[in-house]
């Protein structure tokens, strides 16, 4: 089996899956832009390193794609006073014109030598990525442990007590979002250049993968603390990953590969409710999944 | 202690899994298929049908990614790991993630639409690295000619089109090239869902008399509902691959057959194999044979009269 591929996708997917804990588990927010914004992130660097843009800047300019794009269902919800889910909805219907109209074409194929292929070794893709995850882990790891930080979890947890601080709640919601989607906009771009290819179609189904891969993390990290929250992105990726490959290694055609997925959340799900009896007042943020 | 125990059960299945692996000195052929779409199956039916006459030779893992992404990365980066002699890719997004993935197994694509345009190949007949394959691009501008000999005076043709689907937007580069060369009159309008292009067909009926079924998967998906509203109004509907005709009431078109189409991409593979031939040398071809098919109900039903030229030259 492709242990390295497995363990390089799913820092790919870790970053996905720590933006989906921001948004979903610690403001609370149900954000579904971010199957839309993940396809922004690949679409806007696929398309600026075709035309020559230095990649470094690719990579920032999709990042801030993503940023856009949560700044607009953030502001739906905080100033339109749309449903939070209504507003991502919202947003992701209207991303996909505009994936398509960054793109010019449905798909891009990533011919360019790029960050991830700038030396063609296995062992440099892996670094690369590396580096990146562990960055990204401790840049948002110390945001989170900051005053700000420590505001924007609590807006999750308890909006009303943000309130009684004298502070802002929706000034939380926007920023974190607005971090949330540039996070799942950087794994798409990633995950461009790592399959070489940026489709309108990169996006679909994510958010259901996604939120099992957050299921599984948690499930064996049990995130009590914001360290161990973090952690479970990884362990959760990693884990959902290795998963997918070894059902497929094992012969289980891509057919029943969903129905096997479906199983297992259900089996973590009850898991979380009866294994960890007692303990569950423990576990930080919104409790709505 | 839960977490340990918790990771340690996972990593105790995955070992187990992984252990089950078999090795048999077969040669060993990847096919990685994007969707359960019914061109790409047929292709997959055409190509398991010229392995099988090479019994036990052979032995094709054949996977779908059924347009999922990641999955589409997965079994991609699993057939490169495990090594097959070689790969045979259907749909561009597979096609492109294993051309991403190795650059010395050689790859054999099917039933790309726009090669070129996907950039899986420099050109069409020097596709260069470790891959070639066969293009589907229907040739539309037989189809084209079949309004002029069926219904010499059409006033418009009415094209809807999805402008997100690359196959789409390529194939209708040659559709217009076509319908200027016979000097017919066309409108395009865009739609991406199947509600849209119920919407488009009404609007389109109150200008046009012909329907020409363009190249896009969302129309295929919704070819009922694309006839029924074309039967509102009396209008021909024409083009489409054999399933359209034979099917949902399109009175003719020229296509591939695409079982056909899968033995070769097999025979290609094969050549590539026993003459340890180069992919990138090799052009991207077409299917050799076109097929011309009618619905003589549609036809009845709308009172056109087919040609006997033509109707003895169809296949059904």
């Amino acid at each position: 089996m492709d242990y390295l591929g497995i363990i390089e996708m799913g820092i790919i997917f870790s970053l996905f899956v720590l933006g989906m804990i921001l948004s979903f588990r610690l403001l609370g927010f149900a954000d579904l832009t971010i199957e839309g914004s993940f396809t922004t992130g690949g679409a806007i660097f696929a398309i600026l390193l075709s035309n020559g843009i230095n990649p470094f800047l690719s990579i920032l300019i999709s990042i801030i794609g993503g940023g856009v794009a949560g700044l607009l269902t953030a502001s739906l919800h905080c100033y339109a006073g749309i449903n939070k889910l209504l507003s991502g909805i919202i947003t992701l219907t209207m991303l996909y014109t505009a994936n398509l109209r960054i793109m010019g074409r449905s798909n891009i194929y990533i011919e360019q030598t790029s960050v991830l292929n700038y030396i063609n070794e296995p062992w440099y893709e892996f670094f690369v990525l590396l580096i990146i995850g562990v960055a990204i882990f401790i840049l948002i790891k110390f945001f989170l442990s900051t005053n700000f930080g420590l505001y924007l979890r609590a807006t999750g947890e308890n909006e009303s007590f943000v309130k009684n601080l004298k502070s802002n709640p929706k000034k939380f919601i926007i920023v974190g979002l607005i971090i949330s989607n540039s996070l799942i906009a950087l794994s798409g771009c990633l995950f461009a250049q790592y399959v070489g290819y940026s489709d309108i179609g990169n996006g679909n189904g994510m958010l259901v993968s996604m939120l099992t891969a957050m299921i599984i993390g948690e499930n064996i990290v049990r995130p009590t603390t914001l360290n161990r929250q973090i952690i479970s992105a990884i362990i959760g990726a990693i884990s959902f990953q290795l998963l997918y490959s070894s059902a497929l290694q094992l012969g289980l055609k891509p057919i029943d590969l969903k129905i096997m997925i479906g199983i297992l959340l259900i089996a973590f799900l009850i898991l979380t409710k009866y294994g960890y009896k007692g303990k569950q007042s423990k576990n930080i943020g919104a409790n709505f999944i | 202690m839960k977490t340990i125990k918790n990771l340690s059960i996972i990593l105790l299945a995955v070992f187990l899994i992984s252990s089950c692996n078999q090795k048999s000195d077969q040669i060993r052929i990847g096919v990685i298929q994007y969707a359960n779409q019914s061109i790409l199956d047929s292709v997959y039916v055409g190509i398991q049908k010229k392995f099988n006459e090479y019994n036990e030779k052979y032995t094709i893992k054949y996977q779908v990614a059924h347009g999922d992404p990641i999955l589409n990365a997965t079994i991609s980066k699993q057939l490169v790991k495990d090594s097959v002699n070689l790969i045979i890719a259907l749909g561009t997004p597979s096609a492109q993630a294993v051309t991403n993935d190795t650059k010395t197994i050689p790859i054999v694509f099917s039933a790309i639409t726009d090669p070129v345009g996907a950039r899986l190949a420099a050109t069409m007949n020097n596709p260069g690295g470790n891959k070639t394959g066969i293009t589907n691009m229907q040739p539309f501008d037989k189809q084209i000619e079949l309004i002029r000999l069926i219904k010499p005076n059409v006033k418009k043709v009415g094209i809807i089109i999805n402008s997100s689907e690359a196959n789409c937007v390529a194939g209708m580069v040659y559709v217009r090239k076509a319908l200027e060369a016979f000097q017919i009159p066309y409108e395009e309008m865009n739609a991406s869902s199947s509600v849209e292009i119920i919407t488009s067909a009404q609007s389109l009926a109150t200008r046009c008399d012909v329907f020409f079924i363009s190249p896009s998967n969302t129309i295929y998906e919704n070819l009922g509902a694309l006839k029924k509203e074309a039967e509102k109004k009396g209008i021909m509907v024409l083009g489409g691959d054999q399933s359209a005709v034979l099917k949902y009431g399109s009175v003719g078109t020229y296509t591939y057959d695409f079982v056909e189409m899968g033995v070769n991409t097999a025979e290609l593979a094969i050549k590539i194999l026993d003459q340890k031939l180069n992919p990138g040398n090799i052009a991207v071809s077409r299917p050799a044979n076109t097929y011309l098919y009618f619905n003589m109900e549609s036809a009845k039903e709308l009172g056109l009269t087919v040609p006997d030229s033509l109707l003895n030259k169809a296949v059904k």
